[in-house]
């Protein structure tokens, strides 16, 4: 039986700050510092978008080359004067996935019922394996991908929601890049008599 | 510190260069098969405009402008198929203009106390030099910037910042910043993408031991 | 059959076969005297990069760079050819050869589309790395034809005719395999040039699809002695391809050969009984290597009992028994087994079995056996 693991203490504060600016002030601004118990501040932000244009509000780091994803943080609502309107923020993701066991495989043979595959650990820290998976595994959306030579991802591990509910789960998700194009075939029959010429194959 | 540790964590990709927000949509995505239909039908869209497109898919968000691409998520079983988007999109607009190419690993780690949490702070920051220049001095944010040692164009950044998801908690950015070779060729997408299919793996492994071993040295 | 020491290089007038395996695939060494050694196909243990046969070369302090001197590729599925690309890199004085069926332009079309995978994990991709080695030593060389070499039933591939004389003989692909092997590959190259784009699938790995109509048999001739190597070359129902074929050839060296490499990880669908009374010494010294896929594993217990009724003198490369990894996670160990039929894991130590004896010219001696990492005597494949 699963049990719910328990929860880590998470900053006090509202979900969403953005409105309420009386929680920006000095006094709440989330620190180290040399007093033992630290004062609570805003929560966690997948960054805004006009925050990526230029500086974000306080930050005297970012700058338009910058490839970081910037993430908002205490100091971005430290200012005294209230924050800009932002546009929607992008939904913070409530789905965590603790990772026990990660592998990438290749489909060897496959049929309507299942398929098998070569296993190998993405983390290096066990030997290949060989595995045969039932077709219910795979997503109905997936199944037509599978086939001999198709890769495919399968996470073993623990999911939790917003609530706190937590799942033991194993997903398989194939993978997926765009067909050949035209270009990309014409290419290649090119290459390949080019290459044939060069080596004199016979 | 150990991998269970870590509370929530999360990556992305990001690319500088120039873009056309508009025709990014979950429609696209999936006409191309690199989603399904029913995952571009399940999409939660918040623009789709000539300067902005942002919109999520199956755990990843997607966010577009005339100067950046950046695709992230927080679901660890994504992060092969983030990779795998990003192949994709670029392989087939391979004609893109890219300059540069940013990797991103976040964390937040749990730590087991206030002290400890105290402790690590000073650690990175110490704060003696503060002491008659700023009354109660406390770290807000670290970044340290390094050199690549792979021949590559670019820099690594490590962000060290107390969390502010849990507590205590340390919040760790590390960024992995590519430019292109020769910007003004053409070529850059291509060549973002060839050290995208060598890094990824390669990054989201050394960038959570990077952080680990920060942790090891509170 | 004593052992010799295990980690010596054999003498300039020794004879070697050694047969690498499973890790993932198979490969063979060979050593033909004077310091002339041969690989055919190649293997990669799961916890290295290096190819078995550069790796085992290097521990007996033979320079693989200097002495390889013919890489052939019997086939081109992925668990024979692992590697191969890195051993033809650092064999700069080799030639490389394959089967002719990949002669055909569009193997190579194929080989040109692997590269827009964006991985670089397929026998097909291995084709690739190999072509530009040789592109890249080609500029070196006024040579026609740079290679590769493609061989056909009835070639000598290679021989030398002063002392220590050995000849190798192409026993297969024949021309009726050839015609086989085109209509696959040409298959999957129509399924991907001619489909609409997003219409259907992704990119998938191009994979090489069984039945294996282009193995490369090898017959070696050493003196008056020989050795059948029989890659994975299955029987068939058509009489132009496959064992049958061979046995009827009118141009296949006369003799019998004392040593036996078993096809196909000693299946059932390999087996032709005139192989072993027309082609084979009575109780031959055979080899083999294991295959475990799944629910396939090769040898099976009957299929060892069959091959034991021919000969007492038989080795494997590795158990034929699958192991199950014992995870130290029990929810993972839980989860796996709710979600997989059946699992086994690819063993890591590749097993070697080491055949060796003086050229018959010096000496008329019996092959000394050492079984190396996991190989063990074939009646121990299911212990």
């Amino acid at each position: 039986m699963m049990q719910k693991a328990p929860m880590p203490r998470k900053a006090s504060g509202p979900f969403r700050q953005a409105s309420q600016a009386a929680a920006f002030t000095i006094t709440d601004e989330f620190k180290w510092s040399s007093a033992s118990t630290p004062s609570p501040g805003p929560l966690f932000y997948l960054d805004p978008v006009v925050q990526t244009h230029g500086q974000a509000l306080g930050s005297n780091t970012s700058t338009i080359g910058d490839t970081v994803k910037r993430n908002g943080s205490a100091e971005d609502f430290s200012h005294a004067e209230p924050p800009l309107v932002f546009p929607k923020a992008l939904p913070i993701q409530e789905d965590h996935f603790q990772s026990l066991q990660s592998w990438e495989g290749v489909v060897e043979t496959a049929t309507s019922q299942g398929f098998t595959a070569r296993l190998w650990d993405r983390a290096k820290k066990s030997p290949d394996q060989i595995a045969e998976f039932p077709i219910e595994e795979v997503s109905t959306a997936d199944r037509d991908l599978v086939q001999p030579g198709a890769i495919f991802y399968w996470d073993i591990g623990y999911s939790e929601d917003k609530t706190g509910q937590r799942m033991r789960a194993s997903l398989i998700r194939l993978r997926r890049l765009p067909a050949w194009t035209r270009k990309e075939i014409e290419k290649a029959i090119h290459d390949s008599a080019e290459m044939r010429n060069k080596l004199g194959w016979e | 510190m150990a991998d269970s540790d870590i509370k929530l964590e999360s990556a992305s990709i990001v690319f500088l260069g120039s873009f056309n927000p508009k025709i990014f949509h979950p429609v696209w995505f999936a006409s191309e098969n690199m989603v399904s239909k029913q995952e571009a039908e399940s999409a939660e869209i918040s623009f789709i405009h000539p300067e902005l497109s942002s919109f999520s898919m199956s755990k990843i968000q997607y966010e577009i402008t005339r100067d950046r691409f950046v695709i992230q998520t927080a679901y660890t079983p994504s992060f092969a198929v983030m990779k795998d988007l990003v192949l994709g999109t670029f392989g087939l607009l391979h004609y893109t203009p890219v300059h540069s190419m940013g990797l991103n690993h976040e964390f937040h780690f749990l730590l087991d106390s206030e002290e400890t949490w105290h402790r690590f702070g000073r650690k990175v920051a110490p704060k003696e030099i503060w002491t008659d220049i700023l009354e109660k001095p406390g770290t807000r944010k670290l970044i340290v910037e390094g050199v690549r040692t792979d021949q590559r164009k670019g820099y690594v950044r490590i962000e060290i910042a107390p969390s502010v998801q849990v507590h205590p908690g340390v919040f760790i950015a590390v960024n992995d910043h590519f430019q292109v070779a020769e910007p003004e060729s053409n070529a850059g997408c291509q060549e973002m993408l060839g050290v995208l299919i060598k890094e990824w793996d390669l990054f989201l492994d050394s960038s959570k031991q990077s952080a680990l071993r920060l942790l090891e040295r509170k | 059959m004593v052992g010799s020491s295990i980690g010596t290089r054999p003498d300039q007038d020794e004879i070697e076969i050694s047969l690498f395996g499973p890790g993932y695939g198979e490969s063979l060494l060979l050593h033909l005297g004077l310091d002339y050694w041969i690989t055919i196909d190649s293997c990669l243990s799961s916890d290295t990069d290096e190819p078995a046969p550069i790796r085992y070369l290097k521990s007996i302090g033979v320079d693989p760079a200097q002495s390889i001197r013919l890489v052939l590729a019997t086939h081109w599925h992925d668990d024979h050819i692992r590697g191969i690309s890195d051993i033809f890199a650092t064999a700069k004085n080799a030639k490389f050869l394959c089967s002719a069926a990949l002669r055909y332009p569009e193997f190579s079309d194929l080989i040109e589309l692997s590269k827009t995978l964006m991985t670089d994990e397929s026998g097909a991709s291995e084709f690739s790395r190999v072509m530009n080695v040789l592109k890249e030593r080609g500029g070196r060389t006024r040579r026609a034809s740079i290679g590769p070499e493609f061989v056909l039933a009835g070639q000598i591939l290679d021989r030398r005719d002063t002392q220590l004389h050995y000849e190798i003989h192409a026993l297969s692909p024949s021309n009726a395999s050839l015609s086989l092997a085109f209509h696959e590959i040409n298959n999957q190259v129509k399924e991907i040039t001619t489909s609409v784009p997003g219409s259907r699938g992704t990119k998938k790995r191009i994979v090489a699809q069984p039945p294996n109509d282009v193995a490369v048999v090898l017959w070696l001739k050493i003196g008056d002695t020989a050795v059948l190597l029989g890659s994975d070359l299955e029987e068939t129902a058509n009489p132009y391809t496959g064992w049958t074929v061979i046995v009827d050839s009118s141009v296949r060296p006369s003799g019998k050969a004392e040593v036996f490499k078993v096809p196909h990880h000693g299946s059932s669908t390999s087996h032709q009984p005139r192989v072993w009374e027309e082609m084979l010494e009575p109780h031959p010294l055979v080899v083999l290597t294991p295959f475990l896929r799944g629910q396939v594993l090769k040898p099976s217990f009957s299929e060892v009992q069959e091959i034991l009724s021919y000969t007492p003198n038989a080795y494997i490369t590795a158990s034929a028994k699958p192991k199950r990894t014992k995870w130290t996670d029990k929810a993972v160990e839980r989860t796996i087994k709710e979600t997989v039929i059946n699992i086994h894991e690819i063993p890591r130590v590749m097993g070697q079995i080491r055949l060796r004896k003086k050229h018959p010219s010096v000496r008329n001696e019996e092959w000394m056996v050492d079984l190396i990492g996991s190989a063990r005597r074939l009646e121990l494949a299911h212990a």
